[in-house]
């Protein structure tokens, strides 16, 4: 157990929990994009900025620094709101015609961003990309180039054999940025494709058709 | 100017390679930002909002000052900026990507005051607010800069003080570079030149 201080509150927690997590169950609210609970901290968006008053007001990404003893965390100081009001902002550049970072402005209290870029559905949150790796396990997708120009994508972009067709990255999208496309069958895809006795395409994987299967590779862990 | 990491963190700077640069007066401030910005915006890895946008944001905004099209509050945009990346990008560029803003708004802020709102680039080196101009009386009319200039904009005849269309002028400064009668000078602020525009502000 550690105990810290969170907004001036005595908050005691697992040693290991992150300040959000700690923050969360004791109701305080801190927002975040790139942050999904079955996935690991990413620390990308720098909305959950947190100050540290115990750290000379350091600001830290709150879903991904874990809780230590005697730690003095703010979570809505100025510098803090000022920050996200910032990123909001940018977010705005090529987002605003999203639902999502139209609302996350809105909380920030910005209402129109000074700075404009080519609207882009994607904020390059990585979530698609983590859930893929960590969730699926298929590692079909990634995110490719650097700086202004990175976006997701798979490999050489072109149709990525890896990918199971699971539709978890077009789920667990934030902003709708990714759609599914019916192109049965897929192309050159490494699962073996099952054929459907009524229409006659390939959609479905084998592996994953054999529903008895795969409930007995649940049941009974290697 | 102890150089230590203590007295350099003070100013505003890193100590490493690039964190402390040496320029004379020929340099001007407000591009210098631009060229650093340009640098970290190009390494930027594009992971985290502030770095990835910010830079970005910053570049475009310092260009658009160097450029003459610099708009009403652009500074204090450049402040605000600079501030919220430093503090909240994820990694050490980021981090430090805005410290030529800073550092330059610190300690230039008249450069950039006066590139804003008076036109003015007193390095002489923002082309969208100099002007290059041949002295009449200094001119022999030699034909060096005409024969050399690369847009073909100066006009005139041997022996005759020559002009330049500045309608093609490309502001390259091969003409200043090859006047052996130092007749070529370099002005600022909507066609004066720097003296003449101060001695209108004491006027």
């Amino acid at each position: 157990m550690v105990k810290l201080e969170i907004d001036n509150r005595e908050i005691r927690v697992e040693t290991g929990t992150t300040i959000l997590q700690a923050a969360r169950m004791n109701g305080i609210a801190i927002p975040t994009l790139c942050y999904h609970e079955a996935l690991e901290p990413y620390a990308a968006c720098r909305l959950c900025v947190v100050e540290l008053a115990s750290a000379r007001g350091k600001l830290v990404a709150a879903c991904a620094q874990p809780c230590e003893e005697g730690m003095d965390v703010l979570t809505s100081s100025p510098r803090v709101q000022n920050s996200r009001r910032i990123t909001a902002e940018l977010l705005m550049a090529s987002g605003a015609h999203l639902p999502l970072v139209e609302a996350i402005a809105q909380a920030m209290g910005v209402q129109w961003a000074r700075y404009s870029l080519p609207a882009n559905d994607c904020i390059l949150c990585g979530l698609c990309v983590r859930a893929c790796d960590e969730l699926v396990g298929a590692r079909a997708i990634s995110l490719v180039k650097r700086g202004l120009e990175k976006q997701v994508a798979a490999p050489f972009e072109i149709a990525s054999a890896a990918c199971i067709g699971c539709a978890t990255c077009a789920l667990i999208c934030p902003t709708g940025a990714i759609a599914l496309a019916d192109i049965t069958p897929a192309p050159h895809s490494a699962h073996d494709p099952r054929t459907c006795r009524v229409c006659g395409e390939q959609s479905l994987p084998q592996k994953f058709a054999d529903v008895e299967a795969l409930l007995k590779e649940e049941v009974q862990p290697a | 100017m102890p150089i230590d990491y203590e007295s350099l963190t003070a100013l505003g700077a890193i100590m490493g390679s690039g964190g402390l640069v040496v320029v004379d007066e020929d340099t001007c401030m407000v591009d210098l930002a631009r060229y650093f910005m340009n640098f970290v915006q190009e390494e930027s890895c594009g992971k985290c909002t502030p770095c990835r946008l910010g830079t970005k944001a910053m570049l475009d905004t310092l260009t658009r000052i160097t450029q003459g099209r610099g708009e009403a509050g652009d500074i204090e945009y450049l402040a605000e900026l600079a501030d919220a990346v430093k503090t909240s990008a994820l990694c050490g560029l980021g981090q430090t990507a805005p410290n030529p803003v800073l550092t330059t708004l610190r300690y230039f802020h008249d450069e950039y005051a006066e590139h804003l709102y008076g036109g003015v680039c007193r390095a002489r080196v923002c082309k969208g607010l100099i002007r290059y101009e041949i002295i009449p009386e200094l001119c022999a009319g030699c034909l060096v800069c005409l024969r050399n200039c690369t847009m073909n904009a100066i006009v005139g005849e041997k022996l005759k003080p020559h002009s330049i269309n500045y309608a093609l002028c490309g502001k390259c400064g091969v003409c200043k570079a090859l006047c052996k009668f130092d007749a070529v000078r370099v002005t600022t602020g909507n066609g004066y030149s720097l003296k003449q525009l101060d001695r209108a502000i004491v006027q």
